[in-house]
């Protein structure tokens, strides 16, 4: 008895001992190759070129499978970081810009840079300017230096609006803030929501306070200025910048005028990102401040146009944009197959295929300009002349929370207190430049 | 074999080892994959580390930084909001039904447990968007049914405000777990021998005194298991899907380990977080083993 | 007396269905947002039933998103993960409840609630060096192994606070007739735990079958990935498909549901064994 007692534990203790001896032997050794690829493009508008490219590339190379896997931007990071700690992970993997991703990874010395395969593949003439995918080789300067990694689409932000509200009460695309505000009131006071934001997504505060700021900063220091402006902020991390002047103020005080005189949905403190876009979808709203990436949602639902958010004054021209490059694809400095990589990525940038469904499906690719295939009256029409117009005159600047690694969890706290009227917009930006004087203090040097 | 306190005829495999021999599996296993891994936690607690780069050792530094942090304290107030509603709220529930329905024949019990199990599996993300429009302004659930009863001073942005927020996302809490202590407890309850109550009801009990001196002493081992789950999950585990997917953290939200999260693989200090989840297991692993120590008075 | 009988079962019966109708109306939502369009929630409310009976959300999902594969995976983490926490946590169980030895308090803690308490995500960093020097990355005993650890503790904290409410004296005849310890086990003890053992092994059955960060680190083959990684799939950044994530969510949901609503005919029955009138 004692003995098969014995024998029946002592198994199952075997069963721990044998999981480590009975590891399944990965050693076909052939000249099949394999790439892994971790990426976070499953929207609509991605998926599809994702695929056909990996398509694409394997039938150039029948040796080689790409074995692809997707996450969302958060839980690949927590995936990616535990594998470069072991110093292994995929061959090719997202790399979301500056201090959010790009620069500790840099620091760490995980990505491999990709000049040489820039002037091969001729990236810099094909796409547009890929300056927040750089950083200098010890990875204390973001926005030049190497190049570490290559988007296929683009994004910027600007403003919906639900064309039949607007013909109804007779309105039509404001040029300047005011006239902005005048249609917010006109809406207001007809009972129509004018804008719908949910601010329980970070991002909607970011992106909405963003174009007002932007617009208030080319007023006071002229549109060239404040893009040399917001990219030493953001992308130089520049000492002898400020987030604390009086423009930056203003543009506080006006979102925070907005949310007080009712412009905003009732209720948006509340309310989250993607409801709020629905709820414009909806027709509920009359206008959306937000980013392209909405643009297939919206045109499905509604009759959606879409323009630039206003300059400061009339006549004032295009003030800087949100927006820039999409989250780009790096390679790994442990990848076996580099130049493998590196045409999946020239294949995936630069095919014709990605321009096409691209502009098919609602999205833009990671060029300027962009050839108009579309009819005029359509959402997709305005969002390509708005990116061409933008370009033309150079006026993307990069998203706010890039420019420090704690900016987001800075300025989601106190712009939420900002539009609820709980802090004056002083407190706001003094809070905002506190958190940048830290990262001065302590960034890598 | 004779070693006094620790003889039992249960030692025949191994002698007094043998209790060791049946505990093993699970020690190994846990403190392989769990154990040791929380280890490295522990190490890294006193380095400054990115979770890229080379790691510097800078001794108790992340532990003095903690405290003087207002966010690790603020999230840490937030806690205490969970655990009453993650753990206290629905362990008292729980109790409080369990033991009404326990030894009432119910129709269909199967069914209602299984209703009660539900949230556990519901997927997170799920749980976010679905509360989100709960508790949200215009078109929500909650609001909306408040207007139809008549109270609808009481509508507000219920996940807008950092008055409100941390309740209606500690109620989501209470929803997941009420379900789960009840099923628990359940199981208790209808162990308890009826001998035990009829003896209560002869002697004149009422049924406050029948739950006091008979339920719940019986019920002591369930209430340790309710108590240190629920309380991990309101500390640890479960807290932290439910408010990323809900609020991200937002008007005063965010619970401990969010916030460790976010100090991990949003601002990329590994170091700091792991000093924060070492701290978070000293308080687990301290009420838990009160819970322990109470449960051998009990008895 | 029959009527505090009545009124007694009257208050249970409206308590429950009060608790009921509110713990189903958040899954009732999830299963209706299946066949939703957002916006449609938006206008007539999240309680408001579909327009239509469609059903493309779920095709969609299976065809298309492959949760048939993601299905076939998730059992196979699953099963042998349950099956072996449940053998471990008896045996500990076992150990904590009716023997003496010592440290029993440092095993009991360590047995238990250092099993349980960390959110996995804080310890991957290191767990994935330990499974890449073991070699198990992109194997599904990657997924497993972690399970298998944290639910053994929970079985065991269940099922120890079972035994320990057992008459010691079950033990008492057994031994006398010679029975060996492993015997007892088997033969008297498990059979009277059917409750908690059932218990435990729906809970760890769900939290495994619902586990994501582990495999998402360990499993990063999407071929192996589990439900929850294939849930993910909906969220894009700043965007989530609404009635594909519904539906995923309860493609996910479902088989547990139905598992557990089988797997209560042990409870009922190992109940009904103790209840005797």
């Amino acid at each position: 008895m004692k003995k098969t007692s014995l024998v029946s534990v002592s198994l199952i203790v075997m069963f721990l001992l044998m999981s480590f001896t009975l590891v399944p032997s990965v050693s076909a050794q052939n000249e099949q190759v394999t790439l892994n690829l971790w990426d976070i493009y499953n929207r609509p508008t991605q998926q599809p070129i994702v695929k056909k490219a990996i398509k694409e590339f394997e039938s150039r190379h029948p040796n080689v499978e790409i074995k692809r896997s997707v996450a969302p931007l958060e839980d690949m990071k927590v995936r990616i970081m535990s594998a470069l700690k072991s110093k292994k992970g995929p061959d090719l993997f997202i790399v979301n810009n500056g201090e959010n991703m790009m620069g500790p990874v840099v620091r760490g010395g995980h990505l491999l840079s990709l000049d040489k395969y820039a002037q091969k593949y001729n990236w810099e003439e094909k796409l547009m300017s890929l300056d927040t995918a750089r950083y200098t080789e010890d990875g204390t300067t973001f926005g030049k230096g190497n190049l570490y990694g290559v988007p296929f689409q683009a994004e910027y932000v600007g403003v919906y609006y639900n064309k039949s509200i607007f013909e109804k009460y007779n309105l039509s695309e404001p040029e300047s803030l005011q006239e902005m505000e005048e249609v917010c009131q006109n809406l207001k006071e007809e009972g129509v929501t004018p804008i719908a934001v949910g601010l329980l997504d970070d991002w909607q505060f970011f992106h909405l306070f963003g174009e007002i700021q932007n617009s208030v900063l080319a007023h006071y220091m002229g549109a060239d200025l404040a893009n040399d402006y917001l990219n030493d902020l953001i992308l130089s991390s520049a000492e002898d910048r400020t987030w604390d002047n009086g423009a930056q103020v203003r543009a506080a005080k006006i979102a925070q005028e907005w949310a007080e005189k009712g412009y905003l949905i009732d209720g948006f403190s509340g309310l989250k990102g993607d409801d709020a876009m629905s709820v414009f979808a909806a027709g509920k709203a009359a206008m959306f401040v937000q980013g392209i990436w909405y643009a297939g949602s919206i045109s499905e639902k509604i009759d959606a146009g879409f323009f630039l958010f206003p300059s400061y004054e009339k006549g004032e021209g295009i003030p800087p944009q949100v927006g820039g490059v999409g989250v780009p694809l790096g390679i790994s400095n442990y990848s076996d197959h580099p130049d493998l990589a590196a045409e999946f990525i020239d294949i995936l940038a630069t095919s014709k295929f990605t321009a096409d469904i691209s502009l098919e499906k609602g999205a833009l690719p990671a060029k300027a300009p962009i050839e108009q295939r579309y009819e005029e009256g359509t959402l997709n029409y305005d969002i390509v002349q708005g990116w061409n117009k933008v370009n033309k005159v150079d006026r993307l600047v990069p998203y706010l929370d890039w420019a420090t690694p704690t900016m987001w969890d800075t300025m989601a706290p106190a712009g939420r207190k900002l539009m609820k009227g709980e802090i004056e917009p002083e407190k706001f930006v003094e809070k905002i430049e506190e958190d940048y004087q830290k990262w001065l203090e302590k960034k890598p040097q | 074999m004779n070693e006094g306190k620790y003889s039992s005829p249960l030692n025949d495999i191994a002698g007094r080892f043998t209790p060791y021999l049946y505990l093993a599996p699970t020690f190994i296993v846990v403190s392989m994959f769990l154990l040791y891994p929380l280890f490295n936690t522990f190490i890294f607690s006193f380095t400054k580390w990115s979770g890229l780069n080379e790691m510097k050792f800078v001794g108790l530094q992340n532990y003095f930084r903690l405290a003087e942090d207002p966010k690790f304290w603020s999230a840490l107030t937030t806690n205490l909001i969970y655990i009453l509603l993650f753990s206290v709220v629905p362990t008292v529930l729980g109790l409080v039904v369990a033991s009404i329905i326990g030894r009432a024949e119910i129709k269909g019990a199967r069914y209602f447990r299984t209703i009660f199990l539900t949230p556990q599996v519901v997927a997170s993300v799920a749980i976010g968007t679905i509360f989100g429009w709960i508790y949200a302004p215009s078109f929500g659930v909650l609001n909306r049914f408040l207007e139809s009863i008549g109270l609808s001073f009481l509508t507000r942005t219920w996940l807008g405000s950092s008055s409100t927020a941390p309740y209606a996302v500690g109620l989501i809490g209470t929803w997941i777990w009420t379900g789960f202590c009840i099923i628990i407890f359940l199981s208790g309850i209808q162990k308890i021998n009826e001998d035990v109550y009829d003896a209560a009801k002869i002697d004149g009990a009422s049924a406050w005194q029948t739950f006091f001196y008979v339920t719940l002493p019986q019920l002591r081992h369930e209430l340790v298991v309710v108590f240190i789950l629920t309380l991990i999950r309101a500390l640890s585990t479960n807290v932290f899907g439910v408010v990323s997917a809900i609020t991200g953290g937002a008007y005063n939200t965010r619970p401990i380990s969010l916030y460790a999260y976010q100090l991990s693989f949003v601002q990329y200090e590994v170091g700091y977080a792991s000093s924060v989840v070492v701290i978070l297991a000293l308080v687990i692993f301290t009420f838990s083993s009160i819970t322990f120590l109470l449960e051998e008075r009990g008895g | 007396m029959r009527n505090r009988s009545f009124v007694s079962k009257f208050i249970a019966y409206t308590l429950l269905i009060a608790l009921a109708v509110v713990t189903l109306v958040p899954f009732f939502v999830t299963i209706m947002g299946a066949f939703r369009e957002h916006t449609d929630i938006i206008i007539r409310g999240p309680l408001a039933l579909p327009n239509e009976w469609n059903f493309q959300s779920f095709t969609k999902a299976i065809f298309e998103y492959n949760f048939d594969r993601y299905l076939v995976n998730t059992i196979i983490i699953t099963v042998p993960t349950v099956f072996f926490s449940l053998v471990f946590g008896i045996m500990s169980s076992y150990a904590l409840a009716f023997m003496e030895f010592p440290l029993k308090r440092v095993f009991t803690l360590a047995t238990t609630v250092l099993g349980i308490m960390i959110a996995a995500v804080f310890i991957m960093i290191p767990l994935y060096q330990l499974m890449d020097t073991l070699n198990l990355i992109d194997t599904y005993l990657a997924a497993i192994l972690p399970q298998v650890a944290m639910s053994s503790a929970f079985s065991t904290l269940v099922i120890r606070s079972f035994f320990l409410g057992l008459p010691k004296e079950l033990l008492d005849s057994a031994l006398v007739d010679g029975a060996s310890s492993w015997q007892i086990l088997w033969r008297i003890l498990i059979p009277l735990s059917k409750p908690a053992i059932v218990t435990a092994g729906t809970l760890t059955t769900i939290w495994t079958w619902n586990s994501y960060v582990i495999p998402l680190v360990l499993l990063p083959n999407a071929d192996k990935a589990p439900l929850p990684l294939g849930l993910v799939l909906f969220q894009g950044t700043y965007r989530t498909n609404i009635p594909l994530t519904m539906a995923g969510a309860t493609i996910t949901a479902l088989p547990m549901i139905v598992f557990y609503l089988l797997s209560q005919r042990h409870i009922v029955k190992g109940l009904s064994q103790g209840a005797v009138d």
